[in-house]
């Protein structure tokens, strides 16, 4: 699964997700899975993602630069494929 | 993206542990002989319901993702499914090692109806001459007799867990064709070697790099 700036995501209902000094750390409750989020702006837009009809919106509104739009889809589609996120 | 590695940052460790390893009681209706606890009887100084109660909230504070729990034989306590229920509540999920002696059916039934609970059942051995030698007698009937009830209920995939001597790593193979392992979605082999346990005079079975 690719996430695109169209997507719109929110938080898997089955994860926890538990700030941390670094980002956050996610489990999965289904699948067992523990994940780190490494960067404290990732961690934010993951928790909005919700309250958005897209994830282009959501990297707009919470202030992430356009020349970053592109790590931030790739880090989200790897935490889709965690099922961390899911397509809403 | 980060200024700083992560491996620099894990130096600060973690703001709350991932998980709990809680031994419940020490209290046990078997007698292993690699008993890493010598478990038998219990601790008078054993938690009491509200106690535990109170650690569960202390964790579901810091958000800790789930416990493990052993012992002894956790099912012993009365208040065994009062504690799941308010881990449960709590958002903590369980995991727990039993012998099986207090899987009913009806307790089956009820361990099914929960989320977040993983099991697993120590067998030490693939056919009954093998594991009771360590566990006990009639402890593989319990055993087999706990999962068939898992089965039954549709617990889902449980585990069976293994402590590997030089008794039984002959019968890896045989552990695999126990009756509610060859079914799918039902149960799976988790097998952990024998390597520094306190035992109760085994020591004759511990692993050697030549056994396998």
């Amino acid at each position: 699964m690719t996430l695109t700036l169209d997507s719109a995501c929110e938080l898997h209902p089955d994860v926890a997700l538990r700030p941390e000094p670094f980002g956050a750390l996610a489990y999965h409750y289904g699948n067992r899975r523990l994940i780190f989020l490494k960067h404290p702006d990732v961690v934010a837009v993951v928790r909005d993602a919700a309250n958005h009809r897209s994830l282009r919106e959501v990297l707009v509104e919470n202030g992430i630069a356009e020349s970053r739009w592109p790590s931030f889809i790739s880090a989200l589609t790897s935490l889709a494929q965690s099922e961390v996120i899911r397509v809403h | 993206m980060s200024t700083s590695s992560l491996a620099a940052q894990m130096k600060q460790g973690l703001d709350a542990p991932i998980c709990l390893t809680w031994e419940l009681t020490y209290a046990c209706n078997l007698q292993c002989v690699h008993c890493l606890s010598s478990s038998g009887t219990r601790d008078p100084r054993e938690l009491t319901t509200e106690q535990a109660k109170a650690v569960l909230d202390e964790l579901r504070d810091l958000q800790v993702f789930y416990i493990n729990i052993g012992g002894g034989e956790p099912m012993v306590r009365r208040d065994f499914f009062e504690l799941l229920e308010h881990a449960e509540h709590c958002n903590i999920g369980v995991k727990f090692s039993t012998n099986g002696a207090f899987i009913t059916p009806e307790n089956a039934r009820r361990l099914a109806a929960m989320n977040y609970l993983d099991i697993q059942i120590s067998l030490d051995g693939a056919n009954r001459a093998t594991n009771d030698r360590v566990r006990g007698e009639g402890s593989y009937d319990i055993a087999l007799r706990a999962m068939d009830n898992l089965r039954d209920a549709s617990f889902g995939r449980f585990k069976i867990s293994v402590v590997m001597t030089r008794e039984n790593v002959s019968q890896l193979d045989e552990f695999t064709r126990l009756p509610t392992l060859t079914e799918p979605n039902c149960a799976s082999p988790d097998y952990d070697p024998l390597v520094a346990a306190q035992t109760r005079g085994m020591s004759s079975t511990r692993l050697r790099p030549n056994s396998v």
